[in-house]
């Protein structure tokens, strides 16, 4: 039960998260006829400008929540996955025969060959871990896929696995995120929103001609318990019709601080410690740029990314860990895109519960380095992928962070190794560059941001989903940077409240002092009150205030007057009234010698 | 709240003995564990802040549905100072009333019980000499409730009189389902929110000496400005003070839930006034009030009313006898959900 100026959006206008748009629009009609000032429902019910508040919040809630990007700002701040920035056209059971169906041909391909050029099979999703989730995650998560796949039915097929799949995974991250929803938001709104700045950039898929777009999506799920982190990384290089190739790392969640985290994430640096143990690890498919000419690289942005915390040991896992097959490619730089060629690619293993699939961990090793010409950052990820048929396979979290300066690029590795233990992850910071060390498992990373940062980095979060409404990756910058901001406005915000918290000091005060005018005057001083001010507030009159705090004894009225008038003053200046009334008559009386 | 009674009252035996019709085996309701104690199973009150809307009415007609649903109802009049029920029966002047309980020492509940000629439904009428019986005492109203309390029935019926005096809101708030009739305009909506208001907060008062928080609530009642508005900032304080307390204080205001029934609906718009009143109620004060349904304006019962039939009887196809016996199935569909006694 709380009051209407606490609820958020979603349950001002009654609907549940997942609210397409059309019914947020009919539930604020709905709310805004029942609520309007003639209706009979609210009538006598509250004060006439408490139901005008209420309406100027529906009002406000409905404009946020039916602006796709205010919306999806607005779930971040609330810790809330993004899931539902596209609507779901795609009933969910379509979506899991989908994405059986894909599985089974990803199996296929995989089976032929596992290093191709280009890799298309994306690894699997295996429906079983789908059946894992609770039902209603799993309800989401294949929405979500739904509406990934949606999102990006023009492309080609191999874009529509692959984002599907990324869809999926995302999916996944989402539900974890929810699970912990009141750890997150418990913890601190810097928090959420250096999440919410993660969120990447999904890139929309553009010319298959171009390039040849995976996306690399690993992520390790967090179990409920806080000990284990999220992480996502996804890595999708697209090509976008621009001659500029971008490669966008997204980076993983776990370099802010996830839900899933809460103990880490309360100190604010964004550290999570966690291990991960993942359940559900996405494929991955890999990337890489093919034909990028060089000429681009100066113009592109790459980010690498990274990171992955993948599975646990399966023996960890509560369930009997499957991986699947990742398949990893590593696709160096394809001969046209010499050197700066961007390739990511990333591996996972796949752990999922139930079947038990001999499936080749992968091993990732990605080292970006692109040299970015604008934005000075680059980065080129080489990641080397070896698969190796364990079927049970335990991978380990890694993670990279590329930071790259322009000057000095640097370049981070990532390494997937199928390790019991999750590694952790050293994020690399360059501060005047601002980039995104990403972290996982057990290491805390730091997470610096910095506003200029933000460009770079994308953190790869549910929100992401390639979706025709979704965001370009040219938004991508003005995103980062609104989040940046907003990350740093709610760091000011917390201050601020902290600060307000605190009132004044008030002068230390000896247990045993008396309070005299003087004291009682150098108090108020102290909280910054005029004596006017007090006396409005309390509405005793100043001349009496003035009388007090000049010990005019003979001046101040009878005993009980005086002593109401000690007691509100005391109060008003957070003083015990009963201490201080008594105090200052007792001097009164013996001063003055009446009374 | 529950006190035994000295002797369970026959009520629905006496009445089936004077109706001549076999006796049902009366049963003895309360949890299991209790044994023999008697209580009615459940308490309905009905009430509305407001004259004139049909409290009566509905509490009439409730009864009669309830009693040919198969249970035994007792009827109490407890509009103590504009008793009508019996008239809404064709009970006629009744030659026992509430007031000859409430004078007489050693009365028993079961000597002024009276038949209605309905079968399984028997009637208390409300005080009909003594003018001052509006004003009960506080022990003859303890009395009162205790009794009642201890009524041997499936279904207790009060039908409570307008306004919010304390003597009206101790029997709504002591009932397992109080039912807040509502006519759709704005007097009526206004006399219920504040009756429910008066309901909420008198709960409150009975339970601060058990939390403690004596002053919050009478801060509370006081509507001087800047003082405590509404349960969230009775709850706020509590919660200041002690958060246990102000969890288990929430948990039990949630517990005592209103139920609205909507009647003299005239326009479709009208039925739903009921859901809109209870997602305001819950809007503002985070507390839960269910629609049961609204009656739609029948001509038919008030034409009963004059014939001084409950319409069910005597047009029981008619709007406001279905929508009548739609509530009275949800009721009981509730309290057959809801296994777990309410003591």
């Amino acid at each position: 039960m709380k009051p209407f100026a606490q609820q958020t959006y979603y349950e001002i206008l009654e609907v549940p998260v997942t609210a397409p748009m059309e019914d947020i629009h009919a539930a604020y009609k709905r709310l805004m006829e029942l609520y309007a000032p003639d209706s009979i429902a609210v009538y006598a019910l509250v004060d006439p400008d408490q139901v005008d508040a209420l309406r100027a919040r529906m009002t406000e809630a409905m404009e946020i929540l039916t602006e796709p990007d205010l919306r999806v700002e607005y779930d971040k701040d609330l810790g809330l996955p993004a899931l539902r920035l596209v609507e779901a056209a795609t009933p969910a059971p379509s979506a899991v025969e989908r994405a059986a169906e894909s599985l089974s041909t990803a199996v296929a391909e995989k089976r032929d060959g596992a290093v191709t050029a280009e890799t298309k099979g994306a690894p699997t999703e295996p429906p079983v871990a789908v059946e894992e989730e609770k039902p209603e995650k799993r309800r989401r998560s294949a929405e979500d896929a739904g509406e990934a796949s949606n999102g990006v039915t023009s492309t080609g097929v191999q874009d529509f696995r692959a984002s599907f799949f990324t869809g999926f995974s995302l999916g996944y991250v989402t539900s974890s995120f929810q699970m912990s929803p009141a750890m997150g938001s418990a913890v601190d709104v810097s928090a959420a929103m250096s999440r919410a700045e993660s969120a990447s950039s999904e890139a929309p898929v553009a010319n298959a001609s171009a390039t040849e777009g995976g996306a690399v999506d690993a992520r390790s799920r967090g179990g409920t318990h806080g000990e284990a982190a999220t992480s996502s990384a996804g890595v999708e290089p697209r090509a976008v019709s621009a001659p500029t190739a971008v490669a966008n790392g997204l980076q993983d969640a776990g370099s802010t601080p996830l839900p899933g985290d809460a103990a880490g994430q309360g100190s604010g640096e964004g550290t999570v410690a966690a291990e991960a143990r993942s359940r559900a690890v996405s494929p991955a498919p890999q990337a890489h740029a093919l034909s990028v000419p060089p000429s681009a690289t100066t113009t592109v942005a790459e980010v690498a990314s990274e990171a992955h915390a993948l599975a646990a040991s399966p023996s960890a896992t509560t369930m009997g860990a499957e991986v699947v097959a990742s398949e990893a490619q590593a696709m160096p730089a394809s001969p046209s895109a010499p050197m700066p060629a961007p390739e990511a690619v990333v591996s996972h293993p796949q752990a999922s519960a139930s079947t038990p699939v001999a499936v080749p961990p992968a091993q990732v090793h990605a080292s970006p380095a692109q040299p970015v010409a604008s934005t000075g950052v680059m980065a080129s990820a080489q990641v080397e992928a070896s698969v190796v048929a364990a079927p049970a396979s335990q991978a380990a979290a890694t993670n990279t962070a590329p930071a790259v300066v322009a000057s000095a690029p640097v370049t981070a590795q990532v390494e997937v190794s199928p390790a019991p233990q999750p590694v952790a992850t050293t994020p690399v910071v360059a501060p005047p560059v601002s980039q995104i060390a990403s972290q996982v498992a057990d290491a805390p990373p730091v997470v610096t941001q910095t506003p200029a940062s933000s460009e770079l980095a994308l953190a790869s979060r549910p929100a992401s989903r390639p979706s025709p409404g979704g965001r370009r990756l040219g938004d991508a910058q003005v995103l980062s940077q609104d989040a940046a901001i907003a990350t740093a406005e709610a760091a000011m915000a917390q201050v601020a409240a902290r600060v307000r918290e605190v009132r004044p000091r008030i002068p230390d005060i000896p247990s045993d002092a008396e309070f005299n005018g003087e004291l009682l005057r150098r108090v108020r001083e102290a909280r910054g009150y005029t004596l006017q001010q007090v006396a409005d507030r309390t509405r005793i009159s100043s001349r009496h205030l003035e009388n007090v705090e000049a010990d005019r004894y003979t001046a101040l009225p009878a005993q009980v007057y005086l002593r109401g008038i000690l007691m509100n003053l005391a109060r008003e200046l957070g003083l015990d009234p009963l201490r201080v009334s008594r105090s200052y008559l007792a001097l009164a009386f013996e001063k003055s010698g009446k009374k | 709240m529950g006190v035994p009674m000295p002797k369970p009252s026959r009520a629905p035996l006496a009445e089936a003995r004077a109706l001549g019709t076999p006796i049902p085996e009366v049963r003895v309701s309360g949890p299991p564990g209790l044994g023999s104690r008697p209580r009615p199973k459940r308490i309905i009150a009905v009430g509305g802040g407001k004259g004139g809307i049909g409290k009566s009415m509905v509490s009439a007609n409730l009864g009669v549905a309830l009693a040919q649903a198969g249970m035994n109802v007792l009827l109490v009049d407890a509009d103590l100072g504009g008793a009508n029920l019996h008239t809404c029966l064709g009970v006629g002047q009744p030659e026992a009333t509430l007031s000859d309980f409430l004078r007489k020492n050693k009365a028993r509940l079961e000597d002024v019980i009276v038949p209605t000629g309905v079968p399984r439904l028997s009637l208390i009428a409300g005080a009909q000499d003594a003018l001052d019986a509006a004003n009960l005492k506080y022990a003859q109203k303890q009395k009162l409730l205790k009794t009642l309390m201890g009524a041997t029935a499936d279904y207790l019926i009060l039908d409570l009189g307008a306004g919010t005096s304390f003597n009206t809101i101790d029997f709504f708030i002591m009932a397992d389902h109080g039912l807040l009739v509502v006519l759709p305009e704005p007097t009526s909506v206004e006399n219920a929110y504040r009756f429910a208001k008066a309901a909420f907060f008198r709960r409150l008062q009975q339970m601060e000496a058990e939390y403690g928080i004596q002053d919050v609530v009478d801060s509370a009642l006081t509507t001087r400005e800047g003082s405590l508005r509404t349960l969230h900032d009775v709850l706020g304080q509590v919660r200041r003070k002690d958060p246990v307390a102000a969890e288990r204080l929430e948990r039990e205001l949630a517990e005592f839930r209103i139920r609205l029934i909507v009647n003299q609906a005239r326009t479709d718009a009208d039925l739903s006034v009921g859901a809109a009143v209870a997602a305001a109620w819950k809007k503002f004060f985070g507390i839960d009030m269910d629609d049961l349904g609204a009656i739609r304006y029948d001509d038919e019962a008030w034409r009963a009313v004059r014939k001084r039939r409950p319409v069910l009887i005597e047009r029981p196809d008619s709007p406001a006898a279905t929508a009548i016996q739609r509530i009275a199935s949800r009721l009981l569909a509730l309290d057959g959900s809801d296994t777990s006694p309410n003591p």
